[in-house]
């Protein structure tokens, strides 16, 4: 066992009685580790006179009303902000089912004004244009429409719409074939 | 009646809904609680904040005491690693530098201000300071609570071994501390 340890050892009341008689004759023939001895007793008497220190009473009996207290404060705030946090989620959960629902709706319509209208056979000019003026068509759409058709007399033709909706010809992808191969691209 | 008897009849009638309870079985054992946590915190301040965190957890928790181990086994485990996780937590606040205003604030109300040897108290509480979290809970337990290596293994949940070795460290850190200061 170590010097130290033994020393240790000696306050901590764990030798038995030859070890300590022993220790102390060693003590008293070394100045170095009587000195040492000396360091320890002084840390174990300070110890010793700091232990039963009692705290203030005053303080000790408002622990407890401090602690009710709080909690009384803490459930009386709870409350009003429990259910303002809540009003808060709920009404950011409307909101947001709300608006899915809403814009869900809005693509279903679209969805199904399109198929609508594609599967509808478009022949001629007039048929198209009975079908525009339905409302449901976005209305930019229809002027977009009706302003190519202005341009070369033909919206069927410029769509292309009288070759079952294949709206590139058959020569026109030929031209971007050639070009894209000019080009290196391909 | 033992002391132990007396706490489980306590806490059981607490479980039970008297509040009356909770109160006399805190005051049979506030002054454990601040001490304790006092010794760690080395400030009052701090140390009530962790008396109040304390209770708090008691209060929330008892239904969850086993009635296997004594209830100042429980308390001590609770207390000790509140304390450290203050000291943690204050670590992190020293760095942000916002507890100065506190510090002058604790020596308002402190309640061993009034009390014989604070001098003695101070010292001790300066030195404490400067060990590691972990060496000053051994060193507090063994000292100021008197408790035995496996009373101590049963509240840190470390082995006789470990601590004995973490407690002639600290005692050696300690005894070195007192001599510079006595120095100084």
């Amino acid at each position: 066992m170590k010097r130290n340890e033994k020393l240790i050892d000696f306050f901590e009341g764990n030798l038995s009685e030859p070890e300590r008689v022993q220790l102390l004759e060693e003590i008293g023939a070394n100045q170095k580790l009587k000195n040492e001895f000396e360091e320890y007793k002084r840390l174990y008497e300070l110890v010793l006179k700091t232990r039963n220190l009692k705290s203030d009473q005053l303080y000790l009996d408002s622990i407890l009303i401090q602690f009710r207290s709080k909690s009384e404060k803490s459930s009386f705030l709870l409350k009003p902000v429990f259910a303002t946090g809540m009003l808060i989620i709920f009404a950011a959960i409307s909101f947001l089912l709300y608006n899915t629902f809403i814009k869900n709706n809005n693509e279903m319509n679209e969805l199904e004004n399109f198929y609508e209208y594609s599967s509808f056979e478009i022949n001629n000019f007039e048929d198209f244009e009975h079908l525009l003026n339905k409302e449901e068509i976005d209305e930019l759409l229809y002027t977009e429409l009706m302003g190519r058709d202005n341009s070369d007399n033909s919206l069927v033709k410029y769509l292309h719409l009288d070759d079952n909706y294949h709206f590139i010809s058959e020569k026109d992808a030929e031209e971007i074939y050639q070009e894209l191969l000019t080009k290196k691209i391909l | 009646m033992s002391d132990k008897q007396v706490d489980f009849e306590l806490i059981e009638k607490f479980l039970k809904g008297d509040e009356s309870a909770f109160n006399l079985l805190i005051k049979r054992h506030q002054e454990k609680i601040y001490m304790l946590s006092r010794r760690m915190l080395g400030n009052h301040l701090d140390a009530d904040e962790v008396v109040q965190e304390v209770l708090l957890v008691l209060y929330k928790k008892l239904n969850t005491f086993k009635f296997e181990s004594s209830f100042s086994t429980w308390l001590y485990r609770i207390t000790m690693t509140r304390s450290i996780n203050f000291i943690n937590r204050r670590r992190l606040k020293n760095t942000l530098s916002i507890i100065e205003l506190k510090k002058n604030k604790s020596e308002v109300s402190d309640p061993i201000n009034k009390v014989e040897g604070k001098e003695q108290f101070e010292l001790v509480e300066r030195l404490l300071n400067k060990l590691p979290p972990k060496q000053r809970e051994i060193f507090i337990l063994k000292n100021f609570e008197e408790l035995s290596y496996e009373e101590i293994s049963n509240i840190t949940g470390k082995s006789v071994g470990a601590l004995k070795a973490n407690y002639f460290h600290s005692v050696n850190k300690l005894k070195e501390l007192m001599m510079k200061n006595e120095k100084k």
